[in-house]
């Protein structure tokens, strides 16, 4: 009820409103293949991002797959290592550095590339 | 955008025979939940003429303003997901146009200032941004600042509600009445002197 009330009072018009809504007063714009032109563009962009992703995770895997499999067999050293003398255990941070590094990477590129 | 954003509203097909908003809310979800292109160009039918008003009146270039509207759509593409369907979503997108506008002033005027800068060392011409036909209504609209002539425009050329300008102004409700009140004040005052001034 109330706000009927406020949006009476937002349309009951003085004589200077009607003449600000003749001045303003305009055809309504034909659309003359606009909203074509937009779903064009919009749809460029679906596929683009249907293709990037893709193209982006083998590009990034084709760059990770060596220093990944360096990783993968450094870690699985350090496990043979591990199951043989745990005393003996030392992370070698510089190696173990740029492998964390690069997983974190990827981790962002994807989630940038997914928004 | 997240189809899954789309969970929990209406998909019920009878709202597409209700209120102008109902039906846009309709057209949101089915997009949001499908990612149907042809669903937001019925969108971007039922809104473009409103939304190039807007712009042509604030940059008083069609080419220009087709272009920011174009802009426009596709952020509201993008950002279709954080549409909340709590206010109306002419408001909504409106706020986009705006947005849009502002950001592409900001980067004319940033391009403006180097070129001034170029010109001034003699190297070359001063260039100018093609302006359509200026109209009465532009000379009225000119005496306003630029968020008086947004809220003008909204209110007056493009028929939204005092809330909805402030959806899409991002002003409370108060201000933009009394925005609007001010801004007729201003272009009374200007009518009263040049009717004074040619008799």
């Amino acid at each position: 009820m109330k706000s009927k009330i406020i949006n009476m009072a937002e349309h009951r018009m003085d004589d200077e409103d009607l003449r600000l809504h003749d001045m303003f007063r305009n055809d309504p714009i034909p659309d003359n293949g606009f909203s074509e032109r937009v779903v064009r563009r919009v749809r460029r962009r679906l596929w683009m991002r249907r293709l990037l992703v893709p193209v982006a995770t083998a590009a990034g895997g084709l760059v990770a797959v060596g220093p990944a499999s360096q990783l993968l067999s450094w870690l699985l050293a350090q496990l043979g290592s591990l199951a043989a003398a745990p005393a003996l255990i030392s992370l070698n941070i510089e190696s173990l550095a740029p492998g964390m590094l690069l997983l974190a990477s990827i981790l962002i590129a994807v989630r940038l590339i997914e928004e | 955008m997240a189809p899954r954003q789309a969970e929990g509203r209406n998909l019920n097909a009878t709202a597409a025979n209700g209120q102008p908003n109902e039906l846009d809310q309709y057209l949101v979800a089915k997009i949001l939940a499908t990612q149907d292109a042809a669903a937001f160009g019925e969108l971007v039918r039922r809104h473009q003429s409103r939304v190039r008003v807007f712009l042509l009146r604030l940059c008083r270039n069609a080419a220009l303003a087709d272009d920011l509207a174009q802009d426009c759509f596709l952020h509201a593409w993008e950002k279709l997901g954080s549409y909340r369907g709590t206010g109306s979503f002419a408001g909504w997108l409106m706020r986009i146009a705006w947005t849009t506008f502002l950001q592409s002033k900001r980067s004319r005027d940033r391009y403006r200032a180097v070129l001034d800068d170029v010109a001034h060392s003699g190297a070359v011409p001063e260039q100018t941004e093609a302006v359509d036909e200026v109209t009465d209504l532009d000379r009225l609209l000119a005496v306003l600042t630029r968020d008086e002539r947004a809220v003008m425009i909204l209110s007056y050329a493009c028929g939204l509600s005092h809330s909805e300008i402030s959806d899409a102004t991002d002003l409370p409700v108060g201000t933009v009445k009394s925005i609007i009140h001010r801004g007729k004040l201003r272009i009374r005052e200007r009518f009263e002197i040049k009717d004074h001034q040619h008799g």
